[in-house]
């Protein structure tokens, strides 16, 4: 445009650099015109990805395995690795790491937070140390549990490799052995074992890959999502230990199940079978338990009350495993295996 | 121009120039980089990866990519698909050899990596046939499991015949009015599970003359998991029975953590045309 307008003589060289110097800064400035955000997930379930929310800190000396993450009731996360050099990184909603923090746990896998504001506490499994443990915010150790021997199941501790807790209100405790025997180990407030079910088998009742347990508290009587991750499958069991039905995923190698609000969340760490490297994605269950998005996966569809199977449709991820949801319903989503990137943050698209 | 003495004008006007065009081809790198950093759509789900078909058995290849916004683009004659491919709807009805290739197309997003379909032509019947016993945790049906028209995928537990030492001697008897040109061998190379391609592979006619011998040194090579078929040409005649000699690799190369140790051979499908 300048050089059209332009009535000044211009010399060939001045005519190169200016005309260099514009097309070369047309692609910039056109660029957000360009490039809108691609949109994922489905119905009333749409993100986009705010890629760069990290600001990062230089003092961060990295991660490992990105395995779960917790909201404080100071609306902070907390992320746990199995990098033994910060366990734990704090982070803030709009992307600050807060601080990292504890070092004594190589196999950190699952991470759930219990109690009240100004009590709070975390549970921590170690898959390498087949123990799990309560501490503190800031990583303090208050409890450490060994295998259950008492339950009469176990020989020696190498057989129970825990991957996931689940605290009720009451601080009943429940240990899902996702890697060790596929129990469920359930300790009373007190911490004393209280019931043990599931286990590996072929019946509904049994689980191949309890990877992830959560409390439902979506309906009046609270009840037990357990993960059976080589079934793809949730399964519903009475907080006494009734198995009580099975939620089919066909495809999806799901993680653990995360209740917020109406919804349940789930990373899905491969597509198919976990031989299927880098296939990973994320579902949005509803109430009723039906898949209703698939942020990176394909299109929920159902043939009559048979779920299709779920897959990869865009590389966004390539192993997930486990989704945060914060308080104003954005996502966090953390992974396994997937070159040490710290959490993908979600915005909701409306 | 600058063999011909006039260096000290040439050598700063052509720096010059090539500093310029270096900008410039610079900022349009970059520029396009940052334009085309879309996400890759992953590739589409295919039903078959190869399958033997003829006029009185056609398959049907179904592609599946639920995504809103995607279709599916495919060739049947090799070529990579583009925008420009021919767009899938439904399942396609596959009765002679073929190679279809497909991918995904989103606007917001990079095409996916194409997946392969191989249709092969149906073998000529066989009167009978034996093949060495496999190791007995890869034994699927026995020895039927060569010959019954069924093609494994990537994952070897399912369709293949598995062997941890060699040579694999596979003895067939064609149906002896048939004129035979071909014989195709088909295998998995999955070396993350110590699976690799034949080494060697002989083919002896029924006075146990060896007719065809062929070295496969490539099988050693890095290669990605992948199910191919070797075929090897014979006299074109007809004969009462062949037999297969199949060496497994026998010393996994340096580069891989099993170096030295005798390597898996899988095969799922031996047929003659």
């Amino acid at each position: 445009m300048f050089l059209i307008l332009s009535n000044t003589p211009m010399h060939r060289r001045t005519f190169l650099t200016q005309s260099t110097t514009l097309l070369a800064v047309l692609p910039f400035t056109a660029l957000p015109f360009d490039t809108p955000k691609p949109v994922f997930g489905h119905q009333n379930k749409k993100y986009t990805w705010d890629k760069d929310w990290l600001t990062g800190n230089p003092t961060l000396p990295g991660v490992k395995d990105c395995h779960e993450m917790v909201f404080t009731a100071n609306k902070e996360i907390i992320l746990l690795t199995n990098d033994t050099r910060n366990n734990f990184i704090r982070m803030s909603k709009s992307g600050k790491i807060l601080s990292t923090y504890g070092n004594e746990f190589p196999g950190g896998h699952g991470l759930t937070i219990g109690g009240v504001k100004g009590d709070e506490f975390l549970l921590v499994t170690d898959t390498d140390r087949h123990q799990f443990f309560k501490t503190t915010l800031d990583g303090k150790l208050i409890q450490t549990w060994d295998y259950p021997a008492e339950s009469g199941k176990y020989q020696n501790e190498k057989s129970f490799v825990p991957t996931e807790t689940a605290v009720t209100k009451d601080g009943d405790i429940y240990v899902a052995d996702g890697y060790g025997a596929q129990y469920i180990i359930h300790y009373g407030a007190d911490g004393k074992l209280k019931n043990i079910f599931g286990g590996r088998g072929p019946d509904p009742k049994h689980l191949d890959n309890a990877h992830g347990i959560c409390i439902d508290t979506r309906r009046e009587t609270p009840t037990l999502i357990v993960t059976d991750r080589n079934r793809c499958c949730f399964k519903r069991y009475s907080l006494d230990g009734n198995y009580l039905e099975t939620i089919s995923l066909p495809g999806a190698n799901v993680c653990r199940p995360v209740i917020h609000g109406d919804y349940l969340y789930a990373a899905v760490l491969t597509s198919g079978s976990t031989g299927n490297a880098e296939t990973g994605f994320v579902i949005i269950l509803d109430q009723d338990n039906k898949l209703i998005s698939a942020p990176g996966g394909a299109t929920p569809t159902y043939d009559g009350n048979v779920c299709k199977e779920s897959y990869q449709t865009v590389k966004l991820f390539k192993h997930p495993h486990d989704v945060l949801v914060d308080d104003e319903g954005r996502l966090y989503v953390c992974q396994w295996n997937s070159g040490q990137v710290l959490p993908y943050k979600f915005t909701p698209y409306v | 121009m600058c063999a011909n003495g006039i260096v000290g004008r040439c050598y700063p006007i052509n720096l010059r120039r090539m500093f310029r065009w270096l900008i410039w081809i610079l900022f349009c790198g970059l520029s396009n980089v940052s334009l085309a950093q879309k996400i890759q759509l992953s590739p589409p789900k295919a039903n078959v990866q190869m399958a033997m078909v003829s006029k009185a058995h056609p398959q049907n290849l179904m592609l599946d990519f639920r995504m809103e916004g995607a279709t599916i683009r495919y060739t049947v004659d090799g070529n990579e698909p583009t925008l420009k491919s021919k767009r899938y709807h439904r399942p396609l009805k596959i009765n002679k050899p073929c190679i279809i290739k497909a991918k995904a197309f989103h606007q917001d997003f990079d095409p996916s990596q194409t997946v392969t379909a191989t249709f092969v032509a149906s073998g000529k019947k066989m009167l009978n046939y034996m093949v060495s016993e496999p190791n007995p945790k890869y034994a699927d049906e026995g020895s039927k499991t060569l010959f019954d028209g069924q093609f494994g995928n990537m994952s070897y537990t399912k369709n293949y015949l598995g062997y941890d030492q060699g040579p694999v001697e596979i003895t067939f008897q064609p149906d002896s009015h048939q004129i035979i040109t071909t014989i195709h061998i088909s295998y998995l190379t999955h070396q993350g599970a110590w699976i690799f391609g034949p080494s060697k592979i002989s083919v002896f006619d029924e006075n146990n003359t060896l007719l065809i011998q062929k070295n496969f040194e490539d099988s050693t090579q890095k290669s990605t998991t992948n199910h191919s078929i070797h075929t090897i040409n014979v006299p074109k005649k007809q004969y009462n029975q062949l037999k297969l000699g199949i060496d497994p690799v026998s010393a996994i190369p340096d580069w891989h953590d099993g170096r030295g140790l005798p390597a898996w051979l899988f095969l799922d499908e031996v047929w003659v045309e």
